[in-house]
C-alpha cells in the first residue's frame, strides 16, 4: 500500500477532539532521508498530527504506517527521535548525561555503533559543556542539547515539535542552520513542525500546508534549493520567492474565502 | 557575609542560653522543675552513667524509624501516584495517621506489641509514613511531561521512568519531607521509650527521671535529644548539598 521507500505513511487520518474536528483526513508520505515541513497556523493541528503519527495519540480514524510497521514497533525499536517543544532537559543531569538519556533506557534496542555525541556536541558549539547542568545554559544552548539527545538516538525518523518556538528570532537563525548541518550528515527522515515560513523554506525537501479546523492538507510544495545548504541562501532571490510562495499558501489556507 | 553567618547564629544561641541561665539564678525557680544549662552539661559531663549509650540507641531507633518510613512511604507514594483509585483509598488513612496525636496511643501499641524496641520503631515509623508517602506521591507525578513523553519515544519501562525522571524529580520533596519527619520520628522514640517498660534510651531514663522528679537527668536526656536532632538536621543538609546540586533551592544567588 504503502510505496516501497516510505518512512512514514499517514493514511486517511482524523482526529476529533469531543466537539472540535482537529484533523481530518490526512493523507502523506514522507520518504527516507526526507526533511518534511509541516507549515500551519496555531490551530491547525499539526502538532497532533506530529504526535499521532509518534504513536502519542490515537487518531479517531486512519492509520499510519512507521517503516510498513505501527508507530509502536517503531518505538520499541528505537526508530523514533523525539524533539519537544520545550527541551526538557532533566535538569539534574548534566549535558552530556542529557545527551546520553535516551540510550540509557530500553537498552537492548540501541544501535550496534553508538554516535559520537562529544563529535556533536562540538558541532553544535557546546564544545566545553559537557559537564554543564542544563540551569546554567541559556534557552538556545539547551535546544541545541535537546537536538543533539535526538540525533544520538541514531533513529532513522525525526520528529520534532516546533522545537524553536520560544527562541528568539536571532537565536532561531542560527538553530536552524545548526538543524539542517547535523540533519544532512544523518540520512534520517524529518517531520518538523513549524509556524515560520523561513523555517520551512530554508529546511525542507517539501512542505505541507495546513489549514485550520479542520486541519486538512491544502497543498504539498517541492523546495528546490540544492543541498547542501549554507546561511547565504536566505540572502538569495530563490529564498524570498519561496517565502513568498509558502506564505500566499499559508493564506489561502487560512482562509479560502479572500484569496 | 561570612562571618554574619558565623556570628550571628553563635550569638542567637549564646543569648538563649544566657537568658536561661539568668532566668533559673535569678528568678525563683524550684530546683526540680528546671534548672539551668551550666548544670545540666555538669551533670551530663561528669556525674552521669549511661547517657552515650542511651543516646546513641534513642538515635538509632529513631534513623531506623526514619528510613523505614522513607521505604514505606515512598512505596505507597509510588502506588498512589499510579493510581487515583489507590490515592482515594490511601489518602484518609494517611491523614488520619497524620492528625491523630500518637501519645494517645502509643501505650495501647506498647501493651499490644509488648516492651523493648518493637513497639518505638512502630509508633516512630508509622507516624513519619504519611509525610514521606505524599511528598513521593506529588513530586513522583511531577515530573517534566515533556520529558516522559520523551521516553514514551523509546519505549522506556515504567521502572526506568521511576528511576530516571520520577525518582529524581520527588528527591526535593522528599528532603523537606525528612526534616519534618526528624523532630516527629525522635519525639515519637522517646515518648515510646518512656512507656514501653524497658531500659532502653533516652526515653526510658527521662520516664524515670520525671517519677523521682529528678531534674538534672531529665534536662540531660533532652539535651542528648536535641543534640540528636541537631545532627540529623545537619546531615540532612549536608546529603541536599550533595544530591540537589541542580535545584533552585540549593543554588546560591548571583547577586
Amino acid at each position: 500500500m504503502s510505496p516501497d521507500n516510505a518512512a512514514i505513511h499517514v493514511d486517511g487520518v482524523s482526529k476529533r477532539f469531543d466537539h472540535v474536528c482537529a484533523l481530518q483526513d490526512i493523507t502523506l508520505t514522507v520518504r527516507a532521508g526526507e526533511f518534511f515541513t509541516l507549515l500551519g497556523a496555531s490551530g491547525s493541528g499539526k502538532t497532533t498530527l506530529l504526535r499521532i503519527i509518534a504513536g502519542l495519540e490515537r487518531a479517531t480514524n486512519g492509520t499510519v504506517e512507521i517503516e510498513g510497521g505501527t508507530p509502536a514497533a517503531a518505538r520499541r525499536a528505537k526508530r523514533i527521535g523525539w524533539v519537544p517543544q520545550s527541551p526538557a532537559l532533566l535538569p539534574w543531569r548534566t549535558v552530556e548525561e542529557n545527551v546520553r538519556l535516551l540510550t540509557q533506557v530500553n537498552r537492548s534496542a540501541n544501535r550496534r555503533e553508538p554516535v559520537d555525541t562529544a563529535a556533536m556536541l562540538a558541532r553544535v558549539g557546546l564544545a566545553g559543556f559537557e559537564k554543564a547542568l542544563p540551569h546554567e545554559l541559556s534557552g538556545g544552548m539547551q535546544q541545541r542539547v535537546a537536538l543533539v539527545r535526538a540525533f544520538a538516538l541514531g533513529a532513522p525518523i525525526l520528529l520534532m515539535d516546533e522545537p524553536f518556538a520560544a527562541l528568539d528570532e536571532i537565536t532561531r537563525f542560527e538553530m536552524r542552520h545548526l538543524l539542517v548541518d547535523l540533519w544532512q550528515s544523518s540520512g534520517a527522515a524529518v517531520v518538523f513542525v513549524t509556524h515560520s515560513l523561513a523555517e520551512a523554506a530554508y529546511l525542507s525537501d517539501r512542505v505541507a500546508v495546513l489549514t485550520s479546523r479542520p486541519g486538512r492538507v491544502s497543498a504539498i510544495h517541492d523546495i528546490t534549493a540544492p543541498r547542501p545548504r549554507v546561511p547565504a541562501l536566505e540572502d538569495t532571490p530563490e529564498f524570498f520567492a519561496t517565502v513568498t510562495s509558502l506564505r500566499d499558501s499559508l493564506r489561502l489556507a487560512m482562509d479560502p474565502g479572500r484569496s | 557575609m561570612r562571618t554574619r553567618s558565623v556570628v550571628a547564629p553563635a550569638l542567637g544561641i549564646v543569648t538563649f542560653f544566657g537568658l536561661w541561665e539568668l532566668l533559673v539564678r535569678v528568678g525563683n525557680v524550684p530546683s526540680y522543675s528546671l534548672r539551668p544549662p551550666s548544670q545540666v552539661l555538669r551533670y551530663l559531663f561528669n556525674d552521669s552513667t549511661g547517657f552515650p549509650k542511651a543516646t546513641w540507641q534513642t538515635g538509632a531507633d529513631a534513623l531506623e524509624a526514619l528510613l523505614l518510613a522513607l521505604l514505606i512511604g515512598l512505596a505507597f507514594g509510588s502506588l498512589m501516584a499510579a493510581s487515583r483509585w489507590l490515592e482515594e483509598a490511601a489518602q484518609p488513612v494517611l491523614i488520619l495517621i497524620q492528625v491523630t496525636p500518637w501519645v494517645a496511643y502509643s501505650a495501647s501499641v506498647v501493651l499490644w506489641i509488648g516492651g523493648g524496641s518493637k513497639p518505638v520503631l512502630f509508633v516512630a515509623t508509622l507516624v513519619c509514613v504519611p509525610a514521606f508517602a505524599f511528598a513521593s506521591m506529588s513530586g513522583l507525578r511531577s515530573a517534566d511531561p515533556a520529558a516522559l513523553e520523551l521516553l514514551r519515544c523509546v519505549d522506556a519501562s515504567a521502572w526506568e521512568t521511576l528511576w530516571h525522571v520520577r525518582l529524581p524529580n520527588a528527591l526535593p520533596n522528599l528532603f523537606t519531607a525528612a526534616r519534618f519527619a526528624v523532630g516527629l520520628s525522635l519525639a515519637a522514640v522517646y515518648f515510646t521509650e518512656g512507656g514501653a517498660l524497658s531500659n532502653r534510651g533516652l526515653g526510658a531514663i527521662g520516664a524515670k527521671a520525671l517519677a523521682a522528679t529528678a531534674a538534672l537527668p531529665l534536662w540531660s536526656t533532652v539535651f542528648c535529644s536535641a543534640l540528636l536532632g541537631t545532627i540529623a538536621l545537619v546531615s540532612i543538609s549536608v546529603l541536599e548539598r550533595v544530591l540537589l546540586g541542580w535545584h533552585a533551592s540549593q543554588r546560591r544567588a548571583a547577586r
